[in-house]
This record gives C-alpha cells, structure tokens and sequence, in this order.
C-alpha cells in the first residue's frame, strides 16, 4: 500500500502526467508491430459490441453486469482509478478525481484531495459534495444500491473543503480503499432534483438528465441498438481521449460479431470462443489479444447433504474428475485448471499447493474409506443403503459449463457416482443454491480485487452470500476473522495462503478452470488495453490509425 | 342480440380477471424471485431482502394481490423491476413492434394465403392442387422456431442477403424516412415469413375448399353457364362468402398468433411484447408478466369474443347459447 | 391420405425400437477431442486399457503399437495399451451418420431417442386431453342448461388463457418431467375436444334413435356410453389427430426455450436449442432434429387428413 504525500501540487502533477505517460501498455502480443507511426492519431471513430444492452445510466439502480460498467466507468469517474496490475503485488491505484491521499495515524481516517480542474459535462465544477452526496445515495435504503454492503465500513463522508474529503471508517480492513473508492462520483446538483425514494422508477430520467464528469461523454443511448460516446472536450487530461467518438452497437449473436469484425463493420469484439481463435489468427487485418480472466468455475458441494459431508468423499470426486482432461477438450490453451479461487496469476496464490492427481482408482479408495462400495452390484455406490446419486444443477446460458457438466458426469459415472445434471434459469438457480436446496452445483464467480475469502468460506456467510457449499471451519473462520484486520492487503498474506492450504485439503468446492478472455479488433486500433478489470481499460488512450 | 352480447361481454370480462388471478399465483410460486438475479454472489442477502421490501415481496401473497388488484384497477400497473420504468411504457414501447410483425405477418399470409387458394380451387384435382395441398400441409406442419433458424442459415449465413436479427439497422435513425421504411422492410422480411407462413397456409386450405364447397366441382362452368364473369365469380360471390369464416379463423387464430410471435421474436430479436413476455418470465419481472399476460388475455378474449359476435349474426340459432 | 398413417407408423416404430435401432448411446460423449464432426464421419476405435475408448481419422500399425491423428495432431500408442490391436492397426470402426453434437455426442442416436421422448409425451397429453374434453363435452351436452353453460363458460375461460405463457410460468415453477408436462399440455388442449364432442352431442340429441332411447327410460349414462359417443368419435379422432401434431410442435417450442424437458434426455426441442449457437459452422445439430420433428407433423397432419377423407366424406 503506497502513500502518496501531500507534496505541493505541481510536483504531484508532474508526477502523475509521468504515470499517465507511461500508461499501461498493450497486454497479449500478436502481431503488434506497426510499421510507421507509434505516436497516438488524435481523431476517429470507434465501433464495438456488446451481447447485450446496459441497464441505465445510474450505476446505483442498474443491476450490475460487466457491460454496465464497460460504459459507466468511461464517462464517470472514481476517486481513483484500479490498475490491473494484480500478478506481483496487491493493485495499484493512479489518481483520477482525486489527485492524492492520506490515512490517519490510526488508519481510520482516509482523506481524499481532488482535483480543482475537473468539470460536469454542464460546466459546473466537481467537489467534494459530490462524493459525500453520492455516499449518501450509495447507502440509501430506497435506493437500495446492489453493492451497499461495500460502504458498511464507512461511518462518515465529511467535506472539509470544496476540494478535501474525508472517509471515515468504523474499523481497520484490508481493503479500506476499495470500500472507499466503489462506486463512481455522481453529480449533486443534477440528480438531487430528483427524491431517492423515486430513483428506481426513473431510469429514463437519469439518461435524459445525464451529467457526467468522465473522459468521454455519453451522446446517445438507442435501447437494443446502439450507445455513442464521445470525447468530453474539456477532461482535464491533456489530449486525451484520442478518439472522437466510441460506438457500441448491441449484438446479441457472437458469430454475428465475429463477422462484422471480419467486414469491417466492428473494429473490436470481445468475448470470442476459443474455436474462433484460430481464424481470427490467421487473418492479417486482424489481431487477437488474450489475457488471464480471475474469474473460475467450480463444483459446489452441499457440505451438509450426507453425501458430501465427508471430505474424504469430496476428495475422492475431485480425484474422479479429470480437471485437466476438460480443460483440454474445451478449451486448449486458452484455460488451466486452478488449485484455488485466487488463481495463480494472482499474486497472492499459493504456489506451494500441488494439484490432486486425476487418480479414479485412488478415489475408489477414499470412497471405500468413508463407507461407499458398490455391495448390490448394480454399479452405483451405495452406504447404508442409499445409493451415491444425485442432481448437479446448472443454470442456462453458458456453453462451457453445461459441457463441463456432462463430461464430469460420465466420468463420475465411471467409478460408480450417479450424477444428473439439471438446467434451472439464472433465478431458480440463485434461490436453489443459497438456500441449500441442492445437492451439487456447477458455478463461476470472480475474485474481487480485495481477495476477501469470507463470502466464499466463512461459515457465516451461510445463506447470506457466497458460502453456497455450506461449508464450516472454525479454524478457517478464525482466520478470516484475522485477516480482516489487517491494514492493507499484503498484510492479509499469510493469512491467505493458511486458507488456501486447508482449503485445498477440505475441498469444499471442486475447483475445474480459470480461462483466457480473448478479444480482437483490426489493425488500426492501437493501445488496446482490455483487461480483467475491463475489456475497455484505458479507452481514452486507444487511437485510430488513420486510414490508408 | 343486445342481451347476448351483453352476456358475453359480462363473461369475458369475467374470464379475464380469472386468467390474471391464476396467472399471478403461478408466477409467485416459481422458486426464485427478481431479487435473486442479482447475479454479483457477493451481495449479501440482506441486500436483496431490501429490495424485496422495496418491491412489496416480503408481504403474504395474498395482501401482494389485493395490493396489485387495487392498483390496477385505479390504473397504475407498477414498475418494472428489471427495466425501473413503468409496465405500461415499456408494453407500450414493444406492442407497435409486435403489431407490425403481426400485421405483416398477416398480410403474408392473406397475400400468398388468398391468390394461392384461388389457384388451387381452379386446378381441382390437377397438379397445382396437389403440390399446394402438400406444400400448405408441410408449412403448417414445419415447427415454426425450426424454420426461423434454417431461414436464417440460409439468407443470412450462406447467402447474406437478409438480417439476422433486429427491426431496424444501427443508424437508420440519420435516414430519410422513406429509406428507414425500407430498412425496416427489410428487417421484417424473414419473421413475417415465418410467422405467416402457417398462417397462411391455414387459408390457402381453407379458401380452397370453401370455394368448391360453393361451387361445386366445376364452379367455373357453372359460372360460365351462368353467364357471369369469371372475376365476379370468385370475388363477389366465392370470397365474400368464404370470407365471413376467415374472419372467425383469425379471431380463433389470435392465441395461436401470439404465441408464434413469441417464439418468432425470441429467435429473431424482435423487440416486441413476446420476447418482453420471455425475458420478464425469465428475469422475474412480476408487475411486467402480469401486465403482458392481462394485455394477452384480453387479445385472446377479444378476439374470440369477436369471432363468436360475428358467428351469432351469421347464425342466429347460436344466440340461444 | 394414408400415405400419413403409415409414415406415423414407421416413426413410431422407429423411435420405439431406438433402443435396438440406435447405433450408440445418446448420452455417451464418444471422444471429446471429436465435437461438432459433420454428417458422414467415420472414425476408427481404439479401445485402451481400462475401459477407455478414443477416436481416430487416421491409424497406423508400428512395431510398437499404433500411432493414430486426431484432429491434426499424431499421436504414439503402444500396443499393450490396445485392447483391440491387429495386424493392420485396429478393425472397429464409428459411423456417424448425422454427425455428432458439441460434446461428441451421436446426433443420430439422440434423434432416435428424442422420438420417443416427443412422442411419448404428446400421446400421453392426447390421452389426458380426450378424457377431460370428451368428460366435459359429453357432461355439458346431456346435462342441465345450468351446467352447461358452466361447463361452456370453463371451457372458454381455459381458452383464453395465453397458453404458451401459462406453459412457461408453470413449467419454470415445477420439474418438468415427462408426466408433468403431458399433464401441463393435455391440461391446455382438451377445450376443442370438449367443444367439438358438445356441439356433436347437442345435434345427436334431437335425433330419432336417441329420442327412443331416452323414451324408454334409459339412463343418462348409458345413453352415453351406449348411443351418444359412438356416433360422436369421428370428428374427435381427426380433432384428437390435429392435435397430436400441434402438441409435439409446443413441446417441442417449449424445450427449444429450455422450459420444457432438460438435457441431457434429448427431445429434439431442446437438441435445436444445443445447436443454435452453431448454426453457421455445425448446422446439423439443429436441423436434423428439426427435420425429424417436421416429418412426424407432417405425417400426422397427413394422418389427420386422411381420417378426414374417411370419416367426414362430406367435405371434400
């Protein structure tokens, strides 16, 4: 965790015009090499797709989803801006609203100094009201923002000043500064005209009465067909954004994208198949970029359904599932197989842990150990005389992972294990899961930035978040417990790495895959930043090379 | 007359409030709830309870109908949880769109339905009459999403000539209006298609039989010795009579519409009421499904009501009903 | 129109004997190195140690074993592993005459499968369907006016319903096995049937043989039984027949929307969904089940034709 000191303003502007100057370069290789001009092209426009449409302009009532925040984050700002470089060191962050920071001795107290040069889209300035009124609309109870729970550490939002705001926290966590910086700034003296309790009736209203404070503003929003951004003239970083205007165009068919992006009508896409990969490859118009995704996909166990309450039994299903032979089958090289919910491309992984072999004649064994044989013959295993047979559940829409299921059935099925998978939509799913009704689950999730385990672990989170396996250890209880107060992230350290070993031991959960994101765009796009933090990072850097 | 109609009105109206009733226990019981999707696993439960209190869900089901019931009939049909707009925007955004597909569809179908009718009637018994007879059985027989993914395979991926998906193009906003019209034509093409179609081979059947039902076998000749034009024949005589029925067809065909309009826009794209229908179903929309279903119902009510009127001045011994 | 019955006949007997007739298992994925291979591919088998199978384009005997091609890359088996070795490399063959599905499951086989799933739950919801709509008719036809217009009344209130709709609300709120949903289709279609059979039963009544019948002191049931249904069933058979065709088309809407029967038991519904994403690289995971399913409406449609012609000789 860096301090940035209070030094005098020029030094800390020069100091962050260097940081903007070397800002991230392009990540994934592939043909990067342009002949002529590397320095970026002012002008141009730029067409993209989503699969699916935004939910609103107001970050606090639209349901969540990456496209949201794919378009959010580019015309509003955040107090600071999350860089996406995870695999060394706990993330850094590069000011944008606010230029510098400071705790207090007692780490309680995070003071935020903005910048006196940044404008709403209507010409009146950004201040410090605007973050301690957005906190407001964060936390309030009509508006009941999805992601609320991040600010329940904070007690106060105090402005000291036009240009000086002040956190104020309840207790010591790791990740004070992510709580503090979730959620963009939004504008006071716009939106308060309209009463919180009628925020969630009134998306149009916000699109209608948008004022935003970002690199690119937002010119139109056409609903199912396209949204146009364009270059906010007067965003405080000097010639930036590069491009004129940024399209995204809603289509819903991925092979529909993939041959606009072949015709010239999309200049990038995202999310492209692995099977796709090749031909885009071997295009030379095109280029296609990879990176590591930290979202993972499992098996969740119910703990507390006889069958899986023994983690004998659970290692055993690990052992009976060849991880790494699906890997292969769905995906070549774009996955790898994950021995934990931090992958190993993060840096807090814990390297030490080896991956339980693909071994179905030692998870006979541990079966046998903990009581399964197969004493009626009829090939399934049975105790006490319940057969081993039970109902995987899915939820629809996702290829991969219904693929995933039924090759893990038949392999299941090979040691005498009876698995019936069942496809509930997003809904059904979500209700079965958290509330125990099921007895095992295919899921995915993506480990937040803060690395906080308890929703996934701690037995307390049981019914209220992510504990879907119903898993309890007091032992790893005890160390959440710790590790959450912790000052910083590579504090929490230790602590991981602890719970990532007995996790690995209990398995709770099967872990199966962590995957590449694939995106692609012709060659006159330069400074394609797409990461895990988002597929468009950085898109006030990225340039156009003028045609011909 | 006044009376029956009075009584059948009565009854609808009766029936109507059934649907939405039985409609309204049903979705509530399906397992999950709006809340649910809210797909981010971190968001603790007590999240979604607030919201679920925002929305009126913690209440006994039955106050959540009496509330919805008296709500609607003072004309607010709610917010959309998944849109945060009022139901009836959003319907009211999305019916023209089903509207325009339903109308091409039936102009499709009468347009291809009517002439090929016609035909078929001519060419009693020869060639023409058996290939249309075949040919209307295997449209109306084809599943009708099935058609709709191999019309796209063939005039959007083997041989690009028609979208795939959408009702309008991106930018047909900065067209003049006569070149969005035909953007939107050219949009329309395939679903209408497919969603006439069956329709329309319904009424190639149909007009063909009624005609020689009329006519007899040989209804030319007959016309012919009769001394009348053959055009006056067909049209004055044979379509007006066969045509009171085909009202009564559509009106029965009303349900059977919606529904393949449904599928049709799930496939397509089309930004009409039934993929509202769909997505709301799917996302738990509960003031949106109730909304979309009411809307439905009284089509399907109407339409039959209609159907039935148009039978009772027809035959005056259903009236007795 | 006959043609109709016995094509029906032949499908029926087809997807009954799918057990016997499909080449391979329907829920076996083959080789997951061989998705989404087209209509026509044959492959070699080659059994390993322990009851692992792998599929291969190409295989070649050397001394020490085999060494096969799959998907471009060769790779080098020794020959204890081979279960199935000869002299000439392995003799077992795959025929994938449809192709196989995106996870190397034989198109084929699942068609053949889904057949019987499609059908067995549209003859069960027919089944349903006449027992309530002839139950109804006939109960509405014979009894008071009072309860017939109550019947009448039901029967439309169930008509209005937008049938898909209720499908998909009630079929996302339970299970949808195969009983439950022949229960939810048959529960959406008996009203045509019950219609029909009253407006038959109601011309029937004032007819000479039944006025003797009833002159004679006959009760209401045998009536029924006895005289009324006999003379009735016609029209229901091809109404019951039409039918038949429009609800293996719903079912089949309904999977195809993942609201009806769930994978892995294939339905050719749901096998068209499987396939959509696809469409334009491997389209024959969704049209051939497609097919399959346009054949058999075609044949009952044909089916219901041809009884037509038999039954109702008055419209031509």
């Amino acid at each position: 965790m860096r301090r940035f000191q209070t030094a005098s303003i020029p030094v800390v502007l020069t100091v962050f015009f260097l940081l903007a100057a070397c800002a991230p370069g392009p990540q994934g290789t592939d043909g990067e090499s342009q002949a002529n001009d590397d320095t970026p092209h002012s002008g141009g426009t730029l067409v993209s797709a989503f699969a699916v449409d935004i939910s609103g302009v107001n970050e606090l009532i639209a349901p969540t989803t990456a496209v949201n925040d794919s378009v959010l984050f580019r015309i509003f700002l955040h107090l600071l801006e999350e860089q996406p470089d995870f695999t060394e060191h706990p993330p850094s962050f590069a000011p944008q609203l606010a230029h510098s920071y400071e705790w207090s001795e007692d780490h309680t107290v995070l003071t935020f100094h903005l910048r006196e040069d940044v404008l709403w889209s209507d010409g009146a300035p950004v201040t410090a009201e605007d973050v301690r009124w957005t906190w407001q609309a964060q936390t309030h109870p009509e508006v009941a923002w999805e992601a609320s729970y991040f600010k329940d550490n904070i007690t106060d939002v105090e402005v000291v000043n036009p240009h000086t705001v002040r956190f104020h926290f309840h207790q010591v966590h790791p990740a004070q500064l992510l709580q503090a910086n979730e959620g963009v700034i939004l504008p006071k003296h716009a939106w308060s005209r309209k009463p919180f309790s009628e925020w969630r009736k009134s998306r149009n209203w916000f699109y209608e009465n948008r004022v935003t404070n970002g690199p690119f503003e937002m010119e139109s929003w056409k609903q199912d067909e396209e949204i146009v951004l364009t270059r906010n003239k007067s965003y405080f970083e000097e010639g930036v954004p590069y491009l004129d205007r940024a399209v995204f165009r809603i289509v819903p068919d991925q092979t529909s994208q993939i041959s606009q992006l072949f015709s010239g009508d999309l200049d990038y896409i995202t999310n492209v198949p692995p099977d796709d990969a090749r031909i885009i490859r071997d295009n030379d118009e095109l280029v296609l970029r990879d990176y590591w995704s930290i979202g993972f996909i499992f098996i969740t166990w119910n703990n507390e359904s006889p069958l899986f309450s023994d983690a004998r039994v659970r290692r055993a299903l690990t052992m009976a599932i060849d991880r790494q032979g699906i890997v292969d089958a769905l995906w070549g090289e774009f996955a790898r197989t994950t021995t934990s919910p931090i992958v190993d491309t993060v840096w807090a992984h814990n390297r030490d842990i080896q991956p339980w072999p693909y071994d179905p004649e030692r998870a006979k064994h541990l079966l046998a150990e903990a009581g399964w044989t197969d004493t009626d013959g009829d090939g399934i295993l049975d105790k006490g005389g319940r057969p081993f047979r039970f109902e995987i559940l899915n939820h629809t829409g996702n290829r991969q992972r219904e693929d995933a299921t039924v090759i893990a059935q038949q392999q299941l099925r090979e040691i005498g294990i009876e698995a019936r998978p069942r496809l509930l939509d997003i809904s059904a799913f979500h209700a079965a899961v958290l509330h125990g009704r099921y007895e095992a689950a295919v899921e995915g999730m993506t480990m937040a930035t803060d690395l906080n385990l308890r929703y996934l672990f701690h037995s307390g989170q049981i019914g209220v978040s992510f504990n879907h396996a119903r898993y309890r250890n007091p032992e790893v209880d005890r160390l959440i417990d710790r590790a959450d107060r912790m000052k910083g992230l590579e504090e929490m350290a230790p602590y991981l790495m602890r719970i990532q070993e007995i996790i690995h031991e209990d398995q709770p959960l099967t872990f199966l895959w962590f995957s590449k994101r694939l995106n692609a765009h012709n060659r006159r796009v330069h400074g394609v930043q797409g990461n895990l933090l988002s597929q468009w990072f950085g898109l006030r850097y990225w340039w156009l090379a003028p045609p011909g | 007359m006044i009376g029956f109609v009075l009584r059948r009105v009565g009854g609808s109206l009766v029936l109507l409030f059934l649907v939405l009733t039985v409609t309204f226990f049903v979705i509530h019981l399906a397992p999950g709830d709006p809340a649910d999707l809210l797909v981010d696993p971190r968001t603790p439960e007590e999240n979604r309870d607030r919201l679920r209190r925002l929305w009126g869900l913690d209440r006994p089901l039955g106050e959540q109908y009496v509330r919805w019931l008296s709500a609607v009939a003072q004309g607010d049909w709610g917010t959309s949880f998944n849109y945060q707009e009022p139901v009836i925007d959003e319907l009211a955004g999305a019916l023209p769109n089903t509207l325009v597909l339903a109308l091409g569809a039936t102009l499709v179908a009468f347009g291809l339905g009517i002439p090929l009718g016609i035909v078929a009637a001519r060419r009693h018994n020869q060639t023409a009459d058996h290939a249309l007879r075949v040919g209307s059985l295997l449209v109306y027989s084809l599943p009708t999403f099935w058609l709709g993914l191999m019309a796209i395979l063939l005039f959007s991926y083997l041989l690009p000539i028609l979208p795939a998906s959408h009702m309008h193009s991106v930018g047909s906003d900065s067209l003049s209006a006569g070149r969005r019209f035909l953007d939107l034509l050219y949009h329309l093409t395939l679903p209408a298609l497919i969603l006439g179609a069956p329709l329309g081979a319904s009424i190639t059947r149909f007009v063909r039989n009624s005609l020689l039902e009329l006519f007899g076998q040989d209804f030319l000749q007959t016309a012919r010795a009769k001394g009348l034009s053959e055009v006056r024949v067909v049209w004055v005589h044979g379509l007006r009579n066969a045509l009171v029925p085909v009202v009564q067809i559509l009106g029965l065909q009303l349900p059977a519409l919606l529904n393949g309009a449904l599928v049709v826009e799930v496939v397509f794209s089309w930004p009409g009421l039934g993929r509202v229908v769909f997505n709301s179903l799917q996302a738990r929309d509960y003031p949106m499904i109730m909304a979309a279903t009411a809307f439905t119902g009284f089509l399907v009510v109407a339409g039959t009501l209609l159907a039935d009127l148009v039978h009772a001045v027809a035959d005056p011994r259903v009236r007795d009903d | 129109m006959m043609v109709g019955g016995g094509l029906l006949a032949i499908i029926l007997l087809l997807t009954v004997a799918a057990p016997w007739l499909a080449p391979y298992d329907p829920r076996e994925q083959q080789d997951l190195l061989m998705r989404r291979l087209p209509p026509g591919t044959v492959l070699h088998l080659v059994i390993l140690q322990g009851g692992r199978q792998v599929l291969a384009e190409r295989v070649e005997r050397t001394p020490l074993g085999l060494a096969i091609e799959r998907r471009g890359r060769w790779e080098k088996i020794a020959a204890e592993q081979v279960l199935n070795l000869t002299d000439e490399g392995v003799e077992d063959r795959r025929y994938f005459l449809l192709g196989t599905d995106g996870v190397s499951r034989d198109v084929l086989s699942r068609i053949l499968y889904g057949g019987r799933i499609s059908l067995l739950i549209g003859l069960l919801s027919i089944l349903i369907a006449l027992t309530v709509g002839v139950a109804v008719g006939s109960l509405a036809a014979t009894g008071s006016r009072w309860l017939d217009y109550l019947f009448m009344r039901g029967v439309d209130a169930a008509l209005a319903f937008p049938a898909l709709f209720l499908l998909l609300a009630l079929s996302s709120v339970f299970d949808s096995g195969v009983w439950l949903l022949a229960l939810l289709l048959g529960g959406t279609s008996w009203m045509g049937v019950s219609r029909l059979i009253r407006a038959d039963l109601l011309g029937l009544r004032k007819r000479d043989f039944v006025l003797a019948a009833r002159a004679s002191g006959l009760g209401r049931w045998r009536l029924l039984t006895r005289h009324l249904i006999p003379n009735a069933w016609s029209p229901v058979v091809v109404q019951a027949t039409l039918l038949l065709g429009d609800i293996v088309l719903i079912e089949a809407a309904l999977s195809f929307l993942r609201m009806g029967v769930q994978p892995p038991t294939p339905t050719w519904g749901n096998m068209i969904a499987d396939g959509q994403p696809d469409l334009g690289s491997a389209w024959w995971i969704s049209t051939f089940p497609g097919i399959a399913l346009a054949i058999t409406v075609i044949s009952v449609n044909l089916l219901a034709d041809g009884f037509r012609d038999v039954l109702e000789p008055r419209r031509s």
